[in-house]
């Protein structure tokens, strides 16, 4: 099965990197590939949504967990969203989600980015 | 191969060491995988833990850009599904090595052998003179 990658912006210089189909040891590559050119340090948040991931394997989690550090390194976010129960469940074998932002949905992560939003605001204020 | 007294079926696919070779064995699972009275997560698990096994041999086993190929034999019987790779490769065991640190070590593999642990009952390596037989064994009800 292939995989399908769309990278989008999102406001706040992120960028959403949207994926479907298959994230395996063929297909990871690809997706190292877009990251290298797409993602740098203007780039201060992604947001990775698995919501027509059907398949994840170790391959496929290392680059994720690959484009976490690369944020973190500039200080910036890296967030998952839409987990589908088959890629759930290789995320908690490897009790890969501990410090990572994890949202079920667009309104959860939204409603995190409002209350970090506010947060910066009150700092300032 | 390994062949056993329970078992009722087995069916075999020879692959290449060659990352794109795990669309072929993806289609080898689903279409003899779909006679079983198994669950979806069933077969999801077993597609995994196939595709981990297979990498493991390519990326570790054999040299890079040789020609090499890795033999796969699916065998199931009423209790469980037993899956056999068998590869020519420089002897390796993959359950040899320890637990990955996730957050530290990205480049190091180990993770798929986690993967294969977890969602299989069984495992074993043998060294057979010059191949290495790894097998790993899904009872249906865990």
């Amino acid at each position: 099965m292939p995989l399908s990658i769309e990278i989008q912006a999102e406001p706040h210089e992120g960028k959403r990197i949207s994926l479907a189909g298959s994230l395996d040891t063929d297909t990871a590559s690809q997706l190292q590939d877009k990251i290298d050119h797409e993602i740098d340090s203007t780039v201060h948040m992604v947001i990775m949504d698995l919501k027509r991931l059907e398949f994840l394997s170790s391959a496929g989690l290392r680059v994720i967990f690959k484009t976490k550090k690369l944020m973190e390194s500039h200080h910036g976010k890296f967030m998952l969203l839409n987990l589908q129960p088959q890629v759930r469940k290789v995320f908690d074998i490897i009790k890969a989600l501990d410090g990572m932002n994890v949202f079920k949905s667009q309104e959860e992560m939204d409603e995190y980015l409002t209350a970090m939003q506010n947060k910066v605001l009150d700092g300032n204020a | 191969m390994a062949t056993n007294e329970n078992t009722q079926w087995s069916k075999q696919i020879q692959l290449s060491n060659k990352t794109s070779e795990c669309n072929r064995l993806f289609e080898f699972l689903a279409n003899n995988l779909q006679q079983l009275p198994v669950t979806k997560e069933f077969r999801h698990d077993l597609k995994l833990v196939s595709e981990e096994l297979l990498a493991n041999i390519i990326k570790h086993g054999y040299d890079r850009d040789s020609d090499e190929k890795i033999d796969i034999e699916l065998a199931v019987d009423k209790n469980s599904v037993r899956l056999t790779f068998t590869d020519s490769a420089r002897a390796f065991n993959p359950l040899e090595r320890n637990d990955p640190d996730i957050l530290n070590d990205l480049s190091e593999g180990g993770m798929g052998i986690m993967l294969v642990k977890s969602l299989t009952d069984e495992q074993s390596y043998m060294r057979d003179n010059d191949l290495n037989v790894f097998t790993v064994t899904k009872n249906y009800n865990t």
